[in-house]
């Protein structure tokens, strides 16, 4: 299980690599050097929270960033910063 | 606030402190709830809740404080019976709001998860302030107790990230707790209040510097 703090930056990492045009499951998961397990359940809980959007086709699954993603990459400084100045980390 | 025997110059200056309070308060709670929305993370909801908290209290307080100041003055000043409950429920109403946002933050830093315990909390803190006809005294009181857990809360949390940032809220809420427990003894004398007011003042100054180093 990973730290509130290395979550952020796994989510970072992930949103990052599909801003470089990373959509496969694949190479997100090499990108954010992630176990396929792991990947999976952030990209779940990404879908979740509005991040991204999975899109099915006959090569398989890819994913692209919402504007609340590109929001989370644009604002990530201050989400870290933040949260470790009121110990929400 | 209707306790003190403060001069009208300081009242004056109190209004545009309480409206600095309330604009620094509402901002925190307004980029917590910012970042709860893009990362979902619970304990930024109740920290911006917590901090909404403070800003509608302090807003009271400024309400309070305009009235006060314009209306006593010229109209209800014949009438003063009429203006007492209004002047008790906006200081009750100030207090209860306030001591919600510290309840609040005292519940994510102990980093509790049972509603229980929350419920129980906001009973043990509440139902004295509301019950108490020295509220004024026992709210500071209650207050201050509540502050010396965040501080310590801060402290840790400055020892495990030493920077500038950490260091501000450190600051920031030992200032607080110092005012509140100047607070205590600022209804037998007006001097109290001004040092209090000051104090807190110095407390917002430090969140805000905080804030712009964040945004920068």
């Amino acid at each position: 299980m990973k730290s509130k703090r290395e979550s952020l930056q796994v989510i970072h990492d992930i949103l990052k690599a599909i801003q470089i045009g990373k959509t496969k499951p694949t190479h997100i998961m090499y990108k954010a050097n992630l176990s396929h397990q792991m990947l999976e359940q952030y990209l779940r809980d990404l879908i979740k929270n509005g991040l991204i959007t999975e899109q099915m086709n006959p090569k398989g699954k890819k994913y692209s960033l919402t504007d609340k993603g590109l929001g989370y990459i644009k604002e990530y400084k201050l989400i870290t910063g933040f949260m470790e100045s009121y110990g929400l980390d | 606030m209707p306790n003190y025997a403060i001069s009208q110059g300081f009242m004056n200056l109190n209004i545009l402190f309480t409206l600095a309070f309330a604009i620094t308060t509402f901002l925190v709670g307004l980029i917590s709830y910012k970042i709860y929305k893009l990362t979902g993370r619970k304990e930024l909801k109740l920290f911006s809740f917590a901090f909404i908290s403070f800003a509608f209290a302090y807003l009271l307080q400024l309400i309070l404080g305009v009235v006060l100041k314009y209306k006593l003055e010229t109209v209800v000043r014949a009438k003063l019976r009429t203006a007492v409950p209004f002047i008790a429920a906006s200081t009750l109403s100030h207090e209860l709001l306030f001591s919600i946002g510290l309840i609040l933050l005292v519940y994510m830093t102990c980093k509790a998860k049972s509603r229980y315990i929350l419920g129980l909390l906001l009973g043990l803190v509440l139902i004295p302030i509301v019950f108490n006809p020295m509220s004024i005294h026992v709210f500071h009181i209650i207050a201050s107790f509540m502050l010396m857990f965040i501080v310590l809360f801060y402290y840790k949390n400055y020892r495990q990230h030493k920077n500038l940032k950490t260091e501000l809220v450190l600051m920031a809420f030992v200032f607080l707790l110092i005012s509140n427990l100047t607070f205590v003894f600022s209804a037998r004398q007006g001097l109290f209040f001004i040092l209090g007011r000051s104090l807190e003042l110095i407390a917002y100054i430090c969140i805000l510097v905080n804030l712009r180093l964040l945004t920068k």
